[in-house]
Order: structure tokens, then C-alpha cells, then sequence
């Protein structure tokens, strides 16, 4: 009975002394030094990349060139088409802020499709429609990616069902260790429509042969060459294409 | 036999007179003495009170107080004066002699230590306040507008970004912490200053690689200064860390 009372006793005022400790040494909770320090945090957001006018000189190559591609890309369309076994439809859009030359993505990209190093070697062609084509090729700021799957991030670029999305960050800056590779960015552009394209065409990955050789365009050349060289179109033994039952 | 005045003598008047005044002088004496030493040992328990009060308001943001009264407080605990635990020497000498005295002495100085500790402590807190108004100042001019920037506008924000970095060199910062702070910031500034110079070259010369390579560096070298932030937060962090160590066993 003693040692009952005893104990609830000591209960009691350990009950005390916990509610009135003082909270020294409990140190601040993260959100406490996050609003502390907002005022370093609030002007850092403000510098931000600038959105940078395109020079006239600049603006003239670009539209000489589109001139110049729009004529060979329906060449090249035409062409594919006349030798291909299979018509293969796809419509454009974008999604979010856009800051690239969403016509110069749509010319580079038909390109890349009907390229003859690329999946056109399987006897596909590419054909942009208005709507309703077969897939959709997106242009996506990158903060948009994760909307379309979880499993895509704002990072890379994705292909999620009908879509194949490209990510704005990667297509006007590549990625560091594609840069750091010494890769351009056109070839990085090629790569990543294969890459994202070859997913809607029933591929998964694809990894590195070996030290030195081309690597597979399914590998994800954005994260590591892992000791390939990089390589923006489909290895002879990547052409098939589950999807279109070849 | 009576005495009285009359029937004193002048000795006898001069004996009483001086013992009334001793006396009188003696009570004064040992009343103030003790009153002095009550008053040491009531400051101490005040001053110990208000740092509690103080350093709670500060931890206690999980109660819903905001950072300006944590500020408050910070600037409070940082203008605090020390506590003088010695009376004077016609009082403090009887430390020396008397056990209670002593003990009060002792006891205020070991307080005035650990609250001279918490001073230090906040006071760093209270420069790291100043010295990141400083520097949010200085980056402030760094501000990006929303619209499109215009070739003819690329030159002055290449100066702009000149003027920063060597505003940030040239800053003297209080906090000891701001020496890392401040190298962090100027090796994110500084790869924005070379890419824009890259990028009016390119533009002057027409290259277009060259522009295409420096707008796609540019944008990497933009996305780094968010890193700054994070510096000062965990800086900051630390520095809290440190007082509330401080105020262990107050």
C-alpha cells in the first residue's frame, strides 16, 4: 500500500516538474529558422534566370532556318512516308510556362523521328496531325512533369501513357553530365525525342554495352554515360518496337 | 537616586551621548548592510526571471510566437547590463566574514557568469540579424524584372552583377558566421558574372553556339543562388543551437 502511494507520489510530481521545465536548450523547430531567416530566403527568390528578348540577329538565323527545315522536313516526312510500312500519328502541344521556340521543338522533333539514324529505320514514319494522333509530344515546363505521373519528375524528361513530354530545362540546357561530356545540345535534343518516344514504343531501359562503345539511346544518357559514348540514336539492336508489333 | 541632566555630569552627559550615537550609527549601518545584500540576492532572482522569460519567448515557437517577438527578445537579452554583485567596498568587505554575505557574492557571480554566456550568445544572434539585413540589401539589387530582358539591357545587368560582388566583398559583416556566408554568396555570384560576359561576347559577335551555350550556363548559374539561403538558414541554426546551450542550467 506504502509503495503504491509512494509511486503514484512520485508520479505526480514527475508529472509537475515535466509541465513546468523550462524549454531551454529545446532549440528552434525548422519552420521557426526558416521565418527567421526569410529575409535572405524572400530576395534570393526574386533572382530568378532572366527571360532574355532574342536579338534580332538571332531571331533572323532562326527563321531562315525554319524556312529551310520546314521545306526539308516535308521532304524527309514525304519520303519516310513513301518508304515506310507503317504510318505512326502524333499531335503536339505544351504544358505550363513556355519559354522555347515551340516551333523550332515541333520542326526538330519531326526531324529527329524521320531521321534515317533513328527509329524510321524500322520502316515507321512519323507524321505530325492537328489532334488525335497516336501519341502526344509534349513540350512541359519542368515544374508541369510530375502532373502528368507520379513518376515523373521536374528533373528529367518522361513519357507517361499517350505522352511523350519533354522537359523545357532539359531541352534548352541539356543536363550536366551530358554537358560536362562535352555533348552538344542538338544531339541532346535528338536523344531525348528517341529516348522518350522509344518508352511509347514499348522500350524500357537501356544500359551500357561496355567501356567505350556507343551507348543504347533507351540507357538514361541524361543521368551517366557510364562509360559510354554518348549516342542519340537507336542501336541496331534497339529497333523493334513492342507497341507496333515489330 | 535619580539621574537627571541636572544631576549628570558633563562626562557622564558625553559617555551617553556617544554611546546613543554608536548605537544609533551601528543599527543604521547593519540595516543598510543587510538591505544591500537582500537587494543583491532579489536583483539576481529578478535578472534570472527576466532571462527565463526572455530565452522562453524566444524557444517557444512552437506556442505559436513569431519571429518578430523572438527578435525582440533577442535584442532584449543582447542590452541586458551585468549584474554588480560587490556593494561596495564600506559593505563588501564583510564577505570576507560573514558566511551569508559570501554566499550571495558567490551566487550572483556564478549567475552574472552563465547570463554573461547567454549575453555573448544573443548578442551573436543579434549581429547575425544585422549582418543578414546587410546582405539582403546588397542582393537585393539582383532582383530579376518578369519581363523579357532586351539585348540592349544585357550590358547593365552584367554591371549590376559586377556592382554586387564587389559590394559583397567589400561588406563587413559582425557575425563570425557571415565569413562562410559571405564566401558562399560571392562563389554563386561569381560564375553569373563570367557567363554574362560570355554571353554579351556572343551576342556582339554574333555566334549563336556560343550565345546557346552562355543563356543555358546562365540558367544553371542563376539556379545556384537559391543555395545561399540555405548557408544563412543553417548558419542561423547553429547559432541557435549554441545559445541554448547556453541556457542549460541557468
Amino acid at each position: 500500500m506504502l509503495v503504491k502511494r509512494m509511486a503514484v507520489g512520485i508520479g505526480v510530481l514527475g508529472g509537475l516538474f515535466l509541465l513546468s521545465a523550462p524549454v531551454y536548450g529545446l532549440g528552434l523547430s525548422s519552420s521557426a529558422i526558416e521565418e527567421d531567416t526569410k529575409l535572405v530566403k524572400e530576395v534570393v527568390e526574386t533572382i530568378q534566370t532572366p527571360k532574355l528578348e532574342q536579338p534580332k540577329w538571332l531571331k533572323q538565323e532562326i527563321a531562315e532556318e525554319k524556312q529551310k527545315n520546314t521545306a526539308s522536313t516535308s521532304a524527309s516526312s514525304q519520303a519516310s512516308a513513301a518508304k515506310a510500312n507503317i504510318i505512326v500519328t502524333y499531335d503536339t502541344t505544351t504544358k505550363g510556362s513556355i519559354t522555347a521556340n515551340f516551333s523550332e521543338f515541333k520542326v526538330l522533333a519531326n526531324q529527329t523521328l524521320n531521321d534515317a539514324r533513328g527509329w524510321s529505320r524500322m520502316g515507321v514514319a512519323f507524321k505530325e496531325v492537328a489532334s488525335g494522333g497516336q501519341f502526344t509530344l509534349v513540350l512541359s515546363e519542368a515544374s508541369q512533369l510530375p502532373t502528368f505521373s507520379s513518376g515523373c519528375s521536374a528533373e528529367y524528361s518522361c513519357r507517361a501513357g499517350r505522352f511523350v513530354i519533354i522537359n523545357q530545362d532539359r531541352w534548352q540546357g541539356a543536363t550536366s553530365s551530358w554537358n560536362n561530356a562535352g555533348g552538344s545540345l542538338r544531339d541532346y535534343r535528338h536523344m531525348v525525342v528517341n529516348h522518350e518516344t522509344g518508352h511509347w514504343l514499348g522500350h524500357g531501359h537501356g544500359y551500357c554495352g561496355g567501356q567505350g562503345q556507343s551507348a543504347p539511346v533507351m540507357a538514361q544518357q541524361s543521368i551517366t554515360l557510364a562509360g559510354c559514348k554518348f549516342n542519340p540514336w537507336p542501336l541496331a539492336n534497339e529497333l523493334s518496337a513492342p507497341a507496333l508489333g515489330i | 537616586m535619580r539621574y537627571t541632566l541636572k544631576t549628570m555630569s558633563k562626562k557622564q552627559v558625553a559617555i551617553i551621548s556617544v554611546t546613543i550615537l554608536a548605537v544609533a550609527v551601528l543599527s543604521t549601518y547593519t540595516y543598510v548592510s543587510v538591505s544591500a545584500w537582500n537587494d543583491i540576492g532579489a536583483r539576481v532572482k529578478v535578472e534570472q526571471a527576466t532571462t527565463a522569460r526572455l530565452t522562453k519567448i524566444f524557444f517557444a515557437d512552437n506556442d505559436g510566437a513569431s519571429s518578430q517577438s523572438r527578435k525582440g527578445a533577442i535584442e532584449t537579452l543582447s542590452q541586458d547590463t551585468p549584474l554588480e554583485c560587490e556593494p561596495g567596498w564600506l559593505i563588501g568587505w564583510q564577505s570576507a566574514f560573514i558566511g551569508g554575505a559570501r554566499a550571495t557574492v558567490e551566487k550572483c557571480n556564478a549567475f552574472v557568469a552563465k547570463q554573461e554566456l547567454v549575453r555573448s550568445k544573443t548578442k551573436n544572434i543579434a549581429n547575425f540579424y544585422d549582418d543578414e539585413r546587410k546582405l539582403a540589401d546588397i542582393l537585393s539589387s539582383l532582383a530579376v524584372d518578369k519581363k523579357k530582358l532586351a539585348p540592349s539591357l544585357y550590358k547593365p545587368t552584367s554591371v549590376t552583377v559586377s556592382e554586387v560582388i564587389n559590394g559583397l566583398e567589400s561588406a563587413q559583416f559582425t557575425n563570425q558566421k557571415f565569413v562562410g556566408i559571405k564566401s558562399e554568396a560571392l562563389s554563386r555570384l561569381e560564375p553569373i558574372e563570367t557567363t554574362w560576359s560570355a554571353l554579351i561576347k556572343a551576342h556582339e559577335s554574333k555566334n549563336r553556339a556560343k550565345y546557346d551555350k552562355a543563356t543555358m550556363k546562365l540558367s544553371d548559374a542563376y539556379k545556384q543562388v537559391n543555395s545561399i539561403s540555405k548557408v544563412v538558414s543553417t548558419a542561423y541554426a547553429e547559432e541557435v543551437k549554441e545559445l541554448a546551450g547556453a541556457t542549460d542550467n541557468l
